[in-house]
């Protein structure tokens, strides 16, 4: 019998944000309008929250998403750092923030700095008024610009910044243009996301408002999965050129500026989330809390965790979740790692469906690894659907 | 010697004949019939008000949805009368499709009179007007009663002058009633008793019951709703279908209140249901007369016809595995519904299915949503079909083709004939033109028009049934801002300049595709149907072109681009669980799709044909 104790697992914290000024009508995260009011309410309730959580591990990343996080007073963020580094042990190596830049949503970039964030990430989305206006973002590309500019100012040192492509009327030099422009900021990280209108409503999504919904429509009447497709294509070339190693379907970096929250999400990694709507995994359950904000303030406020649903991972869901996240990695599938854990190779386990998606030019498979290739990272839906497990 | 009989029984047992009523509703869908129904249920106590789900006679979930009754049931009402006297009156439901028109006439024969319901916003409706033809054919007392008065737009005088132009009804026998508010209910009570004669018949005579309409019940066997012309019905008697021989014994007799009440006895005069204890409907068709084994009547009553097929398409499970369940929902449905017909087929495409024959496009429709509902089944129904007449250039017979895909090589071909209707549309006379327009473009011969009152208009075609069960209603529907309504009837054959043409997927021909059209229009239906199955048929990993064809000549071609984007660009913590749950929609959905060589083709597809009008044209 060993005594040696172990060192603590690493833990990953995600705080939710669900207030913004303004609602996105592309958005299907959870959200809520004009209700800023209530956010000392809810810092509360997500101390409270975090109170209520186990301690499952040191703490090593946490993020701060929405929503619009950056809507939080500066202390408040600092409070909710300090409760859970004392709370888990340990201070985290990346402490993210998502921010809107906005003159009217803009933080106080070196209050963040002193509350302990460590990274930005700023939802510039493009650096062209007529697309800001067509996603009716309420900011523009010169505030984007401004609100860049004061971040590096204050100090951090360590910015993503996301864009979003496959934008009705955006046409492919549009999109260099916007590109370059976000290069020349020379940001340590972006995040590129083709538009993604979700139209019918799953109990996945925040529900739509009717006209979000009709708004919706009408856009995705005009997207053009071939333009979005050959805007993907240039991403990849401009980036790669300035130095920005793809890691992820949807991300870029200076190397080692690489997203460690979010890449454990990738690995399967345990987290806790807080916060109306977060999510959580422990590495066998995943389990996610009550969507609607007063109904998670009040959970909160009585003493209960606010636990909306729950589903365990058995073995099948688990190895299709190892492929479904890991291929989103430029890295791909370790065929060893994936071996030992399931005991049998990728290749062993779906061997038809594998070799069919190579054919078709989907998949590289090599000794150490199953990648997706360039087409197939846009085809990733294509080869995923293949190897579901059978439905329970 | 007293026995015990139920209320309805002894109430139904002293009112004579002289004092029953059998009459029907007649009106256009959504003009009201359901819930005019429901208030005269009400009025009489039939029903009790709080019990009351609305429209009590459609009983099928489909029939309420639609807004329509498919099938004819009968309901006793016990009236008192203003004479003082109690009265029985049977309402008989009529079904409101042009698809079963025969249906509606055998209904109508069982009646002495019939509630002429117009929606007095609407006017009166080309259907309704053939059904009221019907009616008046056989002579039946018509009360017109406008609905609907209590809207704003209703417009009573103006259609109060269509009804005395186009039917010579008089204006003072017009009763109007809303019977949402249930105004004008007791008047239309009254005028039943007082307009409606009684039935004739006599008791003593030979039994002559008139089957208006029947249904299988898996306890009683067919149930057949008879109205007793001659004769009288006794309870457990022997029993014969005169038309199809079919005999047995009564299980159970009885009559609608609206539950089923049970009796001795039903007379010359009465309506009521027999349950036979008969395994299939084929054996009680509607139309058909009953009489006593041992008593037998020297002839059936006139009228009696089979309702004939029109329509045609090929049923096929979407999963191959369906094949017996498809059979044997089939065979049950039929049970049912006796006028559609199916027979086994098969379809290089897709596989092992059946050619099923209906009365018309809505009968399809509801054939095979019931198919799906019922006995839940994912189905592919192929475009709707006629029967064509083929003469070959070698051998004297013609050969009957319901299928496309078996039409004959067309140098084997002398002569093709096609089923031709003649149709009347009734519409404001600002539509006119685009009407002409959309019956001359699917080679509609105009025979000519009437003018109702100064704003509406009687228009009559001849032309072939296959341009009309194409989205032909639909069409008049969208040109006319919805006004205009249709009525048609079987005319006979004609030969035609028709060929078959050919819908290749990625090379490979469709059999399920193929379709029969004139020679003018096969560059046009050619072009439309490839650009509708471009729009129809997702991208694929590969490229696909799609090509129309007449024999070996490629007439229309377009290409379906592979596939380029299919990723859930954002994946974080709270995405992992719902993106396994999209992927999961994703698959449901590829599986709802029949694999044609390589290529995935939605259902819809298959009923592109249907839409190739919609867009240009």
């Amino acid at each position: 019998m060993s005594t040696e104790r172990r060192p603590p697992r690493p833990h990953h914290l995600y705080v939710h944000v669900p207030f913004c000024r303004l609602v996105c009508a592309y958005c299907d995260f959870v959200t809520v309008g004009g209700r800023a009011a209530e956010i000392p309410r809810y810092v509360d309730a997500l101390l409270a929250e975090l109170a209520l959580r186990p301690v499952v591990g040191q703490l090593r990343t946490i993020y701060f998403g929405g929503g619009t996080p950056s809507l939080l007073p500066t202390q408040s963020i600092g409070r909710l750092i300090d409760a859970a580094a004392s709370a888990w042990g340990g201070r985290p190596v990346e402490s993210t923030v998502e921010a809107n830049p906005g003159t009217r949503e803009r933080p106080d970039w070196a209050g963040l700095r002193a509350a302990g964030v460590t990274r930005l990430s700023l939802g510039i989305q493009s650096l062209a008024d007529v697309q800001l206006r067509a996603l009716a973002r309420g900011h523009t590309a010169a505030e984007a610009l401004d609100a860049y500019r004061a971040a590096r100012a204050a100090g951090f040192d360590n910015v993503s910044i996301d864009l979003i492509y496959g934008i009705p009327g955006q046409s492919l030099d549009d999109w260099r243009t916007t590109l370059r422009a976000a290069i020349g900021l020379a940001p340590d990280h972006l995040s590129l996301y083709g538009l993604q209108l979700v139209l019918a409503p799953d109990e996945w999504a925040a529900p739509p408002r009717p006209g979000a919904l009709r708004w919706r429509r009408r856009m995705a009447a005009r997207q053009d999965e071939d333009l979005a497709a050959a805007q993907y294509g240039t991403a990849e070339e401009l980036l790669d050129r300035a130095g920005y190693r793809h890691y992820e379907l949807s991300s870029w970096a200076v190397p080692g500026r690489e997203s460690l929250h979010n890449a454990a999400y990738w690995s399967r990694a345990p987290y806790t989330g807080i916060g109306a709507g977060a999510h959580s995994y422990d590495g066998n359950t995943r389990s996610w809390n009550e969507r609607d904000l007063d109904r998670y303030l009040e959970a909160v406020e009585n003493g209960t965790l606010p636990l909306g649903g729950r589903e365990s991972a058995d073995e099948p869901t688990r190895a299709f979740e190892a492929m479904a996240l890991g291929l989103r990695t430029v890295a791909g599938v370790e065929r060893a790692a994936f071996h030992a854990e399931f005991g049998i190779d990728p290749v062993g386990r779906w061997g038809t469906e594998l070799d069919a998606a190579e054919r078709q030019g989907l998949l590289a498979i090599d000794d150490v690894a199953v990648r997706l290739t360039p087409r197939g990272r846009l085809l990733a839906n294509e080869v995923l659907a293949e190897l579901l497990p059978a439905a329970r | 010697m007293p026995r015990m009989v139920s209320v309805f029984d002894r109430l139904a047992a002293v009112i004579p004949q002289e004092r029953i009523r059998n009459f029907s509703i007649v009106a256009h869908i959504d003009h009201g019939k359901s819930t005019l129904a429901d208030r005269l249920l009400e009025a009489t106590h039939t029903i009790d008000p709080r019990q009351m789900t609305s429209q009590v006679l459609d009983t099928m979930d489909l029939e309420r949805e639609k807004g329509i009754t498919i099938k004819a049931r009968a309901v006793r009402l016990h009236f008192d009368a203003d004479d003082g006297q109690t009265y029985a009156l049977n309402l008989i439901d009529t079904p409101g499709h042009v698809d079963f028109s025969y249906e509606v006439s055998r209904s109508l024969q069982a009646c002495e009179g019939a509630i002429l319901v117009v929606d007095a916003s609407q006017g009166i409706e080309a259907q309704t007007l053939a059904n009221v033809h019907l009616a008046m054919d056989q002579n039946l007392v018509i009360i017109p009663v406008l609905n609907k008065i209590d809207l704003p737009s209703a417009d009573p005088d103006a259609v109060v002058a269509e009804l005395e132009e186009t039917l010579a009804i008089p204006r003072e026998e017009v009763i109007l009633a809303s019977a949402k508010d249930g105004t004008g209910v007791g008047q239309i009570l009254e005028a039943i008793v007082q307009r409606v004669p009684a039935p004739h018949g006599e008791a003593e005579q030979r039994l002559q019951a008139l089957v208006f309409d029947s249904h299988y019940d898996p306890y009683k066997g067919v149930v057949a709703y008879v109205r007793v012309a001659n004769g009288t019905l006794h309870d457990h008697e022997r029993i014969r279908f005169m038309a199809t021989g079919a005999e047995s014994e009564i299980l159970e007799l009885g009559y609608f209140r609206p539950g089923p009440v049970a009796t001795k006895r039903l007379t010359a005069g009465e309506v009521g249901y027999v349950a036979s204890g008969l395994k299939s409907i084929a054996e009680a068709r509607v139309g058909d007369t009953l009489t006593s084994v041992q008593r037998p009547a020297a002839e059936p009553l006139p009228g009696y016809n089979e309702a004939l097929p029109l329509v045609f398409a090929g049923i096929y499970p979407m999963r191959g595995d369906d094949y017996p369940l498809l059979r044997d929902a089939l065979e049950r449905l039929h049970l049912n519904d006796a006028s559609f017909v199916y027979q086994p087929e098969s379809s290089v495409a897709l596989g092992f299915g059946f050619r099923c024959g209906f009365l018309g496009l809505l009968h399809m429709e509801i054939v095979q949503e019931r198919l799906e509902r019922e006995f839940a089944l994912d189905l592919i129904a192929g475009a709707p079909s006629v029967e064509y007449r083929v003469k070959l250039i070698h051998g004297n017979e013609e050969v009957v083709v319901d299928n496309p895909a078996q039409m004959p090589d067309p140098g084997e071909i002398e002569q093709i004939s096609e089923p031709w209707v003649s149709a009347q549309v009734i519409t404001p006379s600002d539509y006119i033109g685009p009407i002409m327009e959309l019956a001359t473009g699917r080679r509609g011969e105009f025979d000519n028009m009437e003018y109702l009152d100064p704003q509406r208009v009687n228009m009559h075609f001849e032309m072939p049934l296959a341009e009309l069960i194409v989205d032909f209603y639909d069409q008049l529907k969208s040109r006319s801002s919805g006004y205009a309504s249709l009525d048609y009837a079987y005319r006979g054959y004609r030969p035609g300049d028709l060929v078959k043409l050919d819908v290749l997927v990625n090379g490979d021909p469709v059999d399920a595709l193929s379709l029969i059209v004139h020679r003018s229009q096969a560059y046009r239906t050619g072009k439309a149907l490839v650009e509708k199955l471009k729009e129809l048929i997702p991208r694929q990993m590969f490229e696909v072109p799609v090509q129309a064809a007449i024999g070996s000549h490629i007439i229309s071609r377009e290409t379906i681009r592979a596939m380029r984007k299919n990723v859930l660009s954002k994946c974080y913590g709270g995405d992992i669980t719902r993106k396994r749950k999209l992927l999961e929609k994703q698959k449901e959905g590829k599986q709802r799709m029949k694999r044609i060589g390589s290529v995935e083709i939605p259902q819809e597809a298959f009923l592109a044909v249907l839409r190739v009008n919609e867009s240009g044209s």
